[in-house]
């Protein structure tokens, strides 16, 4: 009845622009569900005797449970997750994924989506737009990138949506105008954002200096953990102490030593794996606990963040 | 072995409900502690206790299941409101279906089948003498509106939740034996908003945790919880809207018929996440026990008298128990295996 | 069922005080009855070129005057409701309908404190109620009128007092 992961062939590998690669995922020996707009999968890489896991949204048509499609960044400076599915897997290959999850659904309410993306951004909106198409939904998408290294889709976007699609290759000059996008707008309108933070911020700014209520803003930053200084995890039931390495998060360091904690976006932004701090000096880098929250330095978000002390006595 | 649903038996009027030997021995009981509290209480629905349990498939199909379609379409009938789908949630009522279908075909192979020739779905439901075939999506090759259509086919109660804004919305569902809430006049409301008649659950922020966890599920992982109260007669149909016809049995309760009839009304709920609408399915499974048939098993018995004793009053009122608490108190105090 | 005279019912809405929504470019003001202190302090403090007042007499004729003007309002707009409490709800709801979110939605806490109930049993509304229980409009049954509330139709739930004994009638309270 219940599914913690599935084990899937990668298909096919395609590159869609100079730093992303799209893989076709196929089931294996269980079917696939169909997902909801904007869900993602969480995707465990094992390198030798590290395992990876990160979320990536997932791009296919959301009712073609024949195959999973995602695309990849790849990210030089990081942890390696990326790289790994750059260099390291090939047709063939096995990967095990989560079900879907999603924390980045449409409004539906909406009485117009506009969506904005940069660079890999666009990821999750390749999921809204066959749903967007079947309701009829009023719909623009602005997509930013910038040719040399990003892009994907962007032909087959301005081809199938036609006036709906504006695309932006700063490669070339072209910039956005995002203070632009919302003036005149009527009642009702939705503004979805997904791409690296500062992007994320700078709309978020412009559209509440226009009067935009901030409820009407969405949007999923795209952070993925980064290296940091080594440093120990002590259990404060067990007195158990876990290393957690340079390379690691410390999520990662308690799966790997069999501590379990629930999790979701893996990436700093749902508070699904909170855990408290009784001892240590926090080093945050997640986008969810408030400023006094982060200052009382009493929760940790252990996939993101990590610990300026030597040590971190986490009350679990 | 399951047991095989049995011929009609009804939920009002005669009530010739009765419970097998079978049913007894698989009943839900829901106190695992001498002192009840509210408590989020979620666990994975993963199979538990063998072959025949209540837990051990998705939905579970039981000897009552023609009694409850038989009780299912009577109140249906003289009051089809307590079926209602808002439009944005026809999506969701067609994930239901699936989720429904294909896990029944799976697990009860000997009463329905279910084949699929792309959108073109064929399905039979041999309980209930059902033969359709329909375009998966399209609600005008139904019979009837989706979340009607299974719901007829399926035991308990149903609510679907739309998810939207970090919050859940009581925005469709096939209400026909609520433990006393109405549909008609709750529909819409958002989780709080809904649990708000509840005592001393809100301070304890256990609706503040539950909303965070429902909020974060993701499909293919569904929960489950027991919820309980006491019912006079084996009335399926206590809601607000009939309260005024069964209302007056609360005051019927004696030392001679209390066993016979108080019945312990046990709910299974399940929730799991709807695929492409990202609504919550809410399942609430109604099992009504007599306390003649509870006190059979002997640390039921002690348990629920434990319970009884030491249950709240904010809780005996909530729960509407409150004229007849004491006779069961009393009925049940020769159970106690401390005296 | 039992009255829930014990607790604070959460379905029961809790008004803040009014405050002028900053930065909205839009401030529509729509008031049936006397305007509450706090909104005539938000009202003074926004720009005259930026605020609009109803002053709603007939309710019912407003609403409809109200649906026409919420099409027009922009995305950055605040609208400010004042009235009894189904109407406020009854607005709220029509805004919601236009697409407004609730942060664009002010409502003042009413003055009066009649409410609207719903009667489960026959499911009509019955207005100006300020007692429980209340006799239902539509059946004449005995009604409970509890704090459990529902935004979609700005009333409260009513339950037969006494469906169980019919001579067991509590004494009649002002609501509050």
């Amino acid at each position: 009845m219940s599914v913690d992961s599935i084990a899937v062939t990668v298909a096919a590998i395609v590159q869609v622009a100079p730093a992303i690669r799209e893989f076709t995922l196929l089931p294996i020996d269980q079917p696939l569900l169909p997902f909801s707009p904007g869900s993602h999968v969480v995707v465990s890489m094992i390198d030798e005797h590290k395992v990876f896991k990160n979320a990536y949204s997932l791009i296919s048509h959301p009712w073609d449970t024949t195959s999973y499609r995602i695309a990849i960044r790849r990210q030089d400076i990081s942890r390696g997750g990326s790289l790994f599915m750059h260099e390291n897997v090939a047709v063939g290959d096995t990967l095990n994924i989560t079900p879907p999850a999603n924390m980045f659904a449409p409004q539906w309410f909406a009485k117009k989506h506009v969506l904005i993306a940069g660079g890999v951004g666009i990821t999750p909106f390749m999921s809204y737009l066959p749903e967007l198409k079947r309701r009829e939904a009023d719909f623009e998408l602005h997509y930013l990138y910038r040719s040399q290294l990003t892009g994907a889709y962007k032909d087959e976007l301005a081809k199938t949506l036609g006036a709906r699609y504006r695309g932006y290759d700063s490669d070339t000059g072209e910039r956005c105008d995002i203070a632009a996008l919302f003036a005149q707008r009527m009642l009702g309108t939705h503004f979805y954002i997904c791409g690296p933070e500062s992007l994320v911020k700078c709309v978020k700014d412009l559209a509440a200096e226009s009067g935009v209520p901030a409820s009407a803003i969405h949007y999923e930053a795209f952070s993925a953990p980064q290296p940091g200084t080594p440093f120990d995890i002590v259990i404060k039931s067990t007195g158990q102490v876990i290393a957690v390495d340079a390379q690691q998060s410390m999520l990662e360091a308690l799966e790997a030593a069999e501590v379990a904690v629930a999790n979701l976006c893996r990436g700093g932004v749902c508070g699904q794996c909170a855990c408290r701090v009784d001892q240590g000096e926090i080093d945050h880098r997640d986008s969810f606990l408030s400023k006094a929250e982060k200052k009382a330095g009493a929760t940790v978000m252990p996939c993101v963040s990590r610990a300026i002390s030597k040590q971190l006595v986490i009350d679990i | 072995m399951r047991v095989a649903p049995k011929e009609i038996q009804t939920f009002r009027d005669d009530f010739t409900y009765s419970n097998s030997l079978d049913a007894i021995k698989r009943f839900p009981f829901p106190f695992p502690e001498d002192d009840y509290r509210y408590s989020v209480n979620m666990e994975p629905h993963e199979p538990k206790g063998g072959e025949g349990s209540v837990y051990e498939k998705f939905l579970d199909i039981d000897e009552h299941y023609l009694s409850e379609m038989n009780e299912r379409a009577l109140v249906l009938k003289s009051m089809p409101h307590r079926c209602l789908a808002m439009d944005h949630m026809e999506l969701a009522c067609w994930d239901m279906i699936e989720r429904s279908m294909v896990s029944l075909a799976n697990d009860y192979p000997q009463y329905f089948s279910l084949s699929c020739e792309g959108d073109h779905w064929f399905w039979e439901n041999k309980l209930l003498g059902i033969n359709d075939q329909f375009i998966f999506g399209d609600s005008t090759t139904l019979p009837r509106a989706p979340l009607e259509y299974i719901g007829r086919q399926l035991q308990g109660d149903f609510a679907i939740l739309d998810q939207r804004d970090g919050d859940l919305f009581l925005d469709a569902g096939i209400i026909t034996c609520p433990a006393d809430w109405s549909l008609a006049f709750d529909t819409g409301m958002s989780f709080t908003q809904w649990h708000g008649p509840v005592p001393m659950a809100h301070s304890e922020g256990i609706f503040e945790r539950a909303l965070k966890y429902l909020t974060a599920m993701p499909t293919g992982k569904p929960v489950r919880r027991l919820n309980w109260t006491l019912t006079v007669n084996a009335r399926m149909d206590t809601s607000p809207e009939t309260y005024h016809e069964w209302g007056y049995e609360r005051t019927t309760i004696t030392p001679e018929n209390v066993a016979e009839k108080v019945y312990l009304r046990v709910e299974l709920q399940v929730i799991d996440r709807m695929p492409r609408s990202h609504a919550l399915m809410f399942s609430i499974r109604t099992y009504l026990m007599s306390l003649n048939d509870i006190v059979s098993n002997p640390e039921w018995a002690t348990r629920l008298y434990r319970v009884m004793k030491t249950l709240p009053e904010p809780l005996i009122n909530y729960k509407g128990l409150a004229r007849y608490h004491s006779t069961v108190v009393d009925y049940l105090s020769q159970f106690d295996t401390k005296s | 069922m039992q009255p829930d005279t014990f607790f604070e019912v959460k379905s029961r809405p809790v008004y803040q005080p009014i405050k002028k929504r900053n930065p909205s470019l839009q401030h529509v003001f729509i008031v049936a009855g006397e305007m509450p202190e706090d909104m005539a302090t938000t009202y003074r403090h926004c720009d005259n070129t930026k605020r609009t007042l109803i002053l709603v007499s007939d309710s019912e004729k407003a609403k409809k005057t109200i649906a026409e003007k919420a099409s027009l309002l922009s995305l950055s707009a605040t609208v400010y409701v004042a009235g009894d409490e189904s109407f406020i709800w009854f607005v709220s709801e029509l805004l919601t309908a236009k697409g407004m979110l609730p942060e664009q939605i002010k409502l003042c806490a009413p003055v009066e404190q009649y409410r609207t109930v719903y009667c489960c049993h026959c499911y009509h509304f019955s207005t100006g109620v300020t007692h429980s229980p209340a006799t239902c409009a539509g059946c004449q049954r005995l009604l409970a009128v509890t704090d459990h509330f529902s935004r979609k139709s700005g009333a409260y739930l009513g339950y037969q007092v006494n469906a169980e004994d019919p001579a067991d009638i509590p004494e009649t309270q002002e609501l509050s």
